[in-house]
C-alpha cells in the first residue's frame, strides 16, 4: 500500500488554512478566498479533516479471473464519501463500479506475469480527497495440454506424450523462462567418431545433431540455434569445410551459446569465427596492395549487412519496408558501405597462424589479426559515420560491429525472421514491432537482449491466443527435418547400431543442418510461389525447397520412418535403419479404441485440432486396414497424419 | 491404349500446377487476355534449355585476350587470376589483339569453331543504356539491387524489374504461345526457380536421378488401394493458404511424376556419354531423355532448367573457377551430341545466364560481385563462331568501369532474351510485353540464330 493522503501533499505554507477556505467557500460564505495570511478566528469552526483512503493489500490473480478491488476509507466526520478507481499502469482495463468502495474487473487474458496499478481516490463533503494505490500482479493461465502441445511445436523438435504432460499446468511463460535457464547440450565436444574411423565424420555431426534434436532437455534453445543457422548460414558444402565436422558443430555451438545471449555478442563471434571465415572468405582477406593491385575481399561485409543484420532496405521498426516520397523502397546500404565494411575485415586470419599467408588450419578458435595486413585508412560505415584512420583491427572490428548491430534495421529485421522459423511465416507488422521494441530495449533499456526476444516471440498474444492460432494467415509450413525428428520423437526411433546415420539428406528432405547450397539458406523469407499466395500477400518460405519429386521423396520418406519401420515388427533390420517404438500406440489402440487413439494423436500432431473430415478419413483407414496388427494401424495412422495438410502447417 | 487416355485425362487436370478453381478472377482475365494474344497453334518441337550459373560466374575470364594492349590490360586488371594458355578462336567479327577461350573449355572450342556456339559480351541487366557519367552522379537509371546475388537472379529470370507479381519469362513464354501449356512443358532439374514460374504454370521439378514414385501406393495390395483413394481425398482443397498450397503441390507431384515415369520408361538409351561426377552434366542427361519423349508427352515447345553452383569465387578462384569450367565446358558438349544423336540438335537452343559477371579486379586470390559478362549460346540453330555484342575489353578505369572493374553492360541481358524469345517463336509484341526494357533499346534483334 503507498498511502497519499492529498492535504499532506500540499506545500507546506499553505498547509494550515487551505482546507478552511474550501470549507468557507462551500458553505456560502461568498468571500473571496484570497490567499492573505490573515489570521483565523481561532474557535468558529472546526476544520475539516480530510478522508483517510485504503485501496487494499497487493493482488496476485490468474489471467482471466474476476480481480475484486477492495477499497475502504475513514473520515473524521463519518459523512458521505465518493470513491473513484482509476488504473495507473498496465494494459488498460475496464473497470466495473469504479465509483464504488469495491470495485472489479476482468483480468485480460495475458501470457507474461504483468503488474497493473490502481489508484483509489476518495472525496469526502467537503471535498477533501486521499489517494491510494494498490497493485495487481495478473499471472497467466496454466496451459492446457493442447496449448502446451502448441507451444511445444514451436518451440521444441517436436512435442512428446511426455513433455506435453510436464508442460501441462505450467504457463507458456514459466516453460519458456525454465527452458532458457537449463544448461545447454554442446555438439562439438560430443561428436562420436564414425564407424571404423579414428575421428569424427560429417556423418557424426548430422548424427550429434539428431541426438540432441531427439532428446536433449533443452529443446528451446536447441530450436533456436536451429533457427540461427538459417540465418547465419554456414554450410559445407561445395567448400572447404566438407571435412570440418569439429568447426562446423563448433560454430553451431557458438549459435546455441550466443543466439539466446546479445545479439552484438553473437554477430561478433560469428564475424570471428574461422569457419565463417573460410566460407564468407574474410579469413586471410588482407589490406588493399597498389604494388599487386588488389583490393579486399567484399564477401562478408555484403553477406552480413544483406543476411545477418539489416537486409536491403530501410525498414520500420515493424519490419515493413520505409517508402520515400514516390513509394520505392530506401537502400540500406551502397557499394561504398560494402567497401569500407570489407576493409574493416581485413587482417583476420586463424588463429595460431604465424605467416599470414599461411593459416594454421584452426576451425575452432576464433580468427585472429596481423596488424601489417590489416587496412588502416579511414573506412565509411553506416549511418554517416567514419571509422577514424589508424586504428588497430581489433578497434576497426569493434566499432564496426557497434556500428552495424546498433543500425535501425537489426531488430525488425533479425526480429521477423525469428518469428517467421518459430511461429508463423506471416506475423502482423505489429507483432514484429511489439518483438523488434524489445529488440530495441529489454525493459532494463539493453539492446539485443536475444533471450528477451525470443521471450516476447513466443509469449505474444499472435504465437500464443487460441483466437490468433485460427486467423488463416497464421502459421508456416514444417521443415522436413522438424517433421522426421517430431516422427522420431514420438516413436523413439534408434537403429540397432545406436547410431544415427542419416545419408542423403539432401534427396530425402531437401535440406540438411548446416548443408545449404549458399548463404541464402535453403529458402527465402520473401518466397511466394504462387497467384494465391501473392494476391493474399503471404509468404511460404519453406516451399521453395518443395520441387515435385521433394514433396514425394519427403512422403516415402515418413512412410519408411513409420509404416516401414516398426520396431516390434522388423525381423532382420539394417545396422542404420531407425526402427520405431509403435507400441504404445498399439497398446492404446487395442485396450481403449481408435477414438482413443485419434485423440491422443490429435494432441501429440495437430495440438488438439482434428478437423473432422481428417477424422473420418482415418477412421476409414483402420477400418480398411483391420486386419492388420495394431502396431501397422497405428503406425499407418500416423503416416496418414503427417503427410496431411493440417499436419502441413505448424500453427 | 487405357494408359493413354489416363494420362490424357490427368493432363487435362493439370494445366499447369493449380486446378481452376484455385483461380480469382483477376487472374482468369489475365489468362484469357494471354489466351488471346496466342500465336498459331504450335505444329513443331522446340526446346530451350536454361544453364544456370549460381553464384556470378568470372564470365570475363572465359575469354581472355591473346596479344598486345589487350592482353597488357587484361594482366594489370587480374594479376594472379589472369588465364594463361587461353584456346584461340577466330570469330567471324575479327577482335583485335586476337581471343581465346579460357584452357579449361576446350570442348567449346570445338564447338564453337564448328559453328555450333555463340558467345553475347558484354551483357547484362539494364534499365536503359547507361554510361559511367551517369552512374557516377547518380542518375542512372539502374537496376534493384545490383550486385546481390538472389535479386540479380531473379532479375535475369523475370526479365524485368521486380513486379508485385513474380514471374519469370520462361514459363510465360509457353503462356503467350499456348492457351493452356502442359505441365511437362516446364520441366526443372534444380529445383523450383522464378524463371519457370508463371500465370499457372509451376516447373515441374525432378531430379536427374529420375522420378520417384509413392511407395505407400506401390503394388495392389488393398493396403496401397485404399491409402491412394484416401490420400486423394486428403490433399482436396483446404481453407488455409498454407495448407492448400502443400496439398495442391503434393496431390500435383504425384499426378504429374506419374505421367513423367511413364513416359520416360519408354525413353530411347542414348549413346552418348556424360560424365558421371559431372552433376551439370547428369541434368543435362535427363533433359536429352526427356526431350526424347516429347511426342509422348504431347508437348510442342519446352522450357528446361538446370543449374550449378559454386560460382561465387571470392576466394581460391585460380583452383575453383578452372574446375567448375570444366564441367560446363564437359556437360554442353556432351548434351549437344545428344541433341544431334536425337535428331534435334537444330529443335534445341541452350544458354547460360548468372547472377551477374564479377569484377576484374582481384582480391589476392578470387573477384567479388560485378555486372557485365559473357554468356554462351548453343545448339544447331544457332548462327555460332560469332561473339555478339560489344567484346568486354577487360581494361580498369575504362569508360565502361564503374570502380573496380564492375563493367557496365553494353549489351542488355532483354536483347538476349528477345533473340531466344524471337527463335522460340514469340511475335514483337509478345517479346515487349515480357521484356519492357526493350523498348530503350535498338529495335534491331541480335542475329545469334540462323536465318530460316
Amino acid at each position: 500500500m503507498h498511502i497519499h493522503r492529498l492535504g499532506f501533499q500540499m506545500p507546506a505554507l499553505y498547509r494550515p488554512w487551505w482546507p478552511l477556505l474550501l470549507l468557507l467557500s462551500a458553505c456560502g460564505g461568498g468571500e473571496a478566498a484570497t490567499p492573505s495570511p490573515a489570521p483565523i478566528p481561532p474557535v468558529v469552526v472546526v476544520p475539516n479533516q480530510p478522508p483517510i483512503a485504503i485501496a487494499g493489500a497487493d493482488l496476485q490473480v490468474s489471467a482471466a479471473a474476476k480481480v475484486s478491488l477492495s477499497g475502504s476509507a475513514t473520515d473524521t466526520e463519518n459523512g458521505v464519501l465518493q470513491y473513484r478507481w482509476t488504473q495507473l499502469s498496465g494494459p488498460s482495463v475496464s473497470i466495473a463500479h469504479s465509483n464504488q468502495a469495491i470495485a472489479d474487473f476482468i483480468a485480460p487474458t495475458l501470457y507474461r506475469s504483468t503488474t497493473f496499478s490502481f489508484q483509489l481516490e476518495v472525496t469526502d463533503t467537503g471535498g477533501l480527497s486521499a489517494r491510494d494505490t494498490m497493485q495487481v500482479l495478473i499471472k497467466p493461465l496454466p496451459m492446457t495440454a493442447a496449448q502446451a502441445a502448441r507451444l511445444l511445436q514451436q518451440a521444441s523438435f517436436g512435442p512428446t506424450a511426455i513433455d506435453i504432460q510436464q508442460a501441462t499446468g505450467q504457463s507458456a511463460e514459466q516453460w519458456v523462462t525454465q527452458q532458457l535457464a537449463l544448461p545447454i547440450t554442446t555438439h562439438a565436444d560430443k561428436l562420436e567418431n564414425a564407424v571404423g574411423q579414428d575421428r569424427p565424420a560429417p556423418i557424426s555431426r548430422l548424427e550429434r545433431w539428431w541426438r540432441i534434436a531427439l532428446t536433449a532437455p533443452d529443446q528451446l534453445r536447441q530450436r533456436l540455434a536451429f533457427a540461427w543457422s538459417e540465418i547465419m548460414v554456414v554450410s559445407d558444402q561445395g567448400n572447404g569445410l566438407n571435412n570440418q565436422p569439429v568447426g562446423l558443430a563448433n560454430y553451431y555451438d557458438l549459435l546455441l551459446q550466443h543466439g539466446s545471449g546479445n545479439y552484438r555478442q553473437l554477430l561478433e563471434q560469428v564475424t570471428l569465427s574461422p569457419v565463417m571465415g573460410v566460407y564468407l572468405s574474410h579469413l586471410g582477406n588482407e589490406k588493399p596492395d597498389a604494388a599487386r593491385n588488389i583490393r579486399p575481399d567484399e564477401n562478408y561485409a555484403r553477406e552480413a549487412m544483406q543476411l545477418f543484420s539489416i537486409g536491403l532496405v530501410m525498414l520500420e521498426p515493424d519490419g515493413t519496408p520505409r517508402l520515400d516520397n514516390n513509394s520505392q523502397t530506401i537502400p540500406s546500404y551502397d557499394q561504398s558501405i560494402i567497401e569500407g565494411f570489407a576493409h574493416v575485415f581485413t587482417g583476420w586470419t586463424s588463429a595460431g597462424t604465424v605467416r599470414f599467408n599461411q593459416p594454421r588450419p584452426d576451425y575452432l578458435n576464433p580468427m585472429i589479426a596481423f596488424a601489417d595486413f590489416h587496412d588502416t585508412g579511414e573506412k565509411k560505415l553506416l549511418n554517416n559515420t567514419l571509422l577514424l584512420a589508424g586504428q588497430t583491427a581489433q578497434q576497426d572490428l569493434t566499432q564496426a560491429l557497434d556500428n552495424l548491430a546498433g543500425h535501425a534495421n537489426v531488430g525488425p529485421f533479425i526480429s521477423k525472421q525469428l518469428i517467421q522459423r518459430l511461429i508463423t511465416s506471416n506475423p502482423t507488422p505489429a507483432y514484429v514491432g511489439r518483438v523488434s521494441a524489445v529488440f530495441a530495449d529489454n525493459g532494463q533499456g539493453q539492446r539485443g537482449d536475444l533471450a528477451a526476444v525470443v521471450t516476447a516471440i513466443l509469449l505474444d498474444d499472435e504465437a500464443r491466443s487460441d483466437e490468433a492460432a485460427q486467423s488463416s494467415t497464421f502459421g508456416k509450413l514444417r521443415e522436413p527435418l522438424l517433421k522426421t525428428t517430431h516422427v522420431w520423437r514420438l516413436l523413439q526411433s534408434a537403429a540397432p547400431s545406436g547410431h544415427i546415420y542419416t545419408f542423403n539428406l539432401a534427396d530425402s528432405h531437401a535440406q540438411a543442418p548446416l548443408q545449404s547450397p549458399s548463404v541464402f539458406n535453403f529458402f527465402r523469407p520473401d518466397y511466394a510461389p504462387t497467384p494465391e499466395l501473392q494476391q493474399l500477400g503471404l509468404v511460404a518460405p519453406e516451399q521453395q525447397i518443395v520441387t515435385d519429386s521433394n514433396a514425394l521423396n519427403m512422403q516415402n520418406h515418413l512412410y519408411a520412418q513409420t509404416f516401414q519401420s516398426i520396431f516390434e515388427a522388423i525381423n532382420n533390420p539394417g545396422q542404420y535403419q531407425m526402427l520405431g517404438r509403435l507400441k504404445p500406440y498399439a497398446d492404446l489402440l487395442r485396450e481403449q479404441g481408435l477414438s482413443a487413439l485419434l485423440d491422443h494423436y490429435a494432441l501429440l500432431l495437430l495440438a488438439g485440432d482434428m478437423p473432422q473430415p481428417l477424422r473420418q478419413m482415418l477412421t476409414e483407414l483402420a477400418s480398411g486396414l483391420s486386419g492388420l496388427s495394431a502396431e501397422q494401424q497405428a503406425a499407418a495412422l500416423l503416416y496418414f497424419i503427417v503427410i496431411s495438410p493440417q499436419y502441413a502447417v505448424q500453427r | 491404349m487405357q494408359q493413354q487416355s489416363r494420362r490424357q485425362l490427368l493432363k487435362n487436370m493439370l494445366q499447369g500446377s493449380l486446378g481452376l478453381a484455385a483461380l480469382s478472377s483477376l487472374q482468369l482475365t489475365a489468362m484469357q487476355k494471354a489466351l488471346a494474344a496466342q500465336s498459331a497453334p504450335i505444329t513443331d518441337y522446340k526446346a530451350l534449355v536454361c544453364v544456370f550459373l549460381f553464384g556470378g560466374n568470372d564470365s570475363a575470364n572465359m575469354l581472355v585476350p591473346l596479344a598486345g594492349d589487350s592482353l597488357a590490360d587484361y594482366v594489370t586488371a587480374r594479376q594472379s587470376l589472369a588465364v594463361s594458355g587461353a584456346l584461340p578462336i577466330s570469330p567471324r567479327t575479327a577482335v583485335n589483339d586476337g581471343i581465346g577461350l579460357h584452357p579449361a573449355l576446350a570442348s567449346l572450342q570445338l564447338l564453337f569453331n564448328t559453328g555450333e556456339l555463340a558467345i553475347v559480351s558484354g551483357v547484362g541487366a539494364l534499365q536503359q543504356p547507361t554510361t559511367k557519367i551517369q552512374v557516377q552522379q547518380g542518375n542512372a537509371v539502374l537496376p534493384k539491387n545490383l550486385y546481390s546475388h538472389n535479386d540479380q537472379q531473379a532479375t535475369w529470370m523475370r526479365g524485368q524489374e521486380p513486379q508485385s507479381f513474380d514471374r519469370g519469362w520462361g514459363a510465360q513464354m509457353l503462356e503467350l504461345l499456348e492457351s493452356s501449356p502442359d505441365f511437362s512443358s516446364c520441366i526443372s532439374l534444380s529445383g523450383t526457380n522464378l524463371w519457370q514460374r508463371g500465370q499457372l504454370l509451376q516447373p515441374f521439378g525432378m531430379s536427374a536421378n529420375g522420378v520417384p514414385s509413392l511407395s505407400a501406393h506401390s503394388g495392389n495390395s488393398s493396403r496401397a488401394l485404399l491409402l491412394k483413394n484416401l490420400q486423394a481425398s486428403l490433399l482436396a482443397q483446404q481453407t488455409h493458404p498454407l495448407a492448400n498450397l502443400y496439398a495442391q503441390s503434393n496431390s500435383a507431384a504425384q499426378a504429374r511424376s506419374v505421367i513423367v515415369a511413364d513416359a520416360l520408361t519408354q525413353a530411347p538409351t542414348l549413346n552418348t556419354q556424360f560424365a558421371a561426377g559431372n552433376n551439370l552434366a547428369q541434368q543435362l542427361k535427363m533433359v536429352a531423355r526427356l526431350m526424347s519423349v516429347q511426342s509422348q508427352l504431347g508437348v510442342g515447345r519446352q522450357v528446361f532448367f538446370v543449374g550449378m553452383g559454386g560460382f561465387d569465387t571470392h576466394d581460391d578462384q585460380n583452383t575453383v573457377h578452372p574446375a567448375l569450367l570444366g564441367n560446363l565446358s564437359a556437360a554442353l558438349a556432351s548434351f549437344q551430341q545428344a541433341t544431334a544423336e536425337l535428331g534435334l540438335a537444330q529443335q534445341v537452343t541452350t544458354f547460360t545466364m548468372s547472377d551477374f559477371g564479377r569484377t576484374l579486379s582481384s582480391n589476392g586470390d578470387g573477384t567479388d560481385h560485378g555486372w557485365a559478362g559473357n554468356q554462351l549460346v548453343l545448339g544447331g540453330a544457332v548462327q555460332g563462331g560469332d561473339i555478339y555484342g560489344q567484346l568486354v575489353q577487360q581494361r580498369l578505369g575504362s569508360e565502361f568501369d564503374v570502380g573496380g572493374g564492375r563493367m557496365i553492360p553494353t549489351t542488355a541481358n532483354v536483347q538476349l532474351f528477345a533473340s531466344l524469345a524471337h527463335w522460340f517463336g514469340l511475335s514483337e509484341s509478345q517479346r515487349r510485353q515480357l521484356f519492357p526494357a526493350l523498348a530503350a533499346f535498338d529495335p534491331a534483334l541480335m542475329p545469334l540464330f540462323k536465318p530460316t
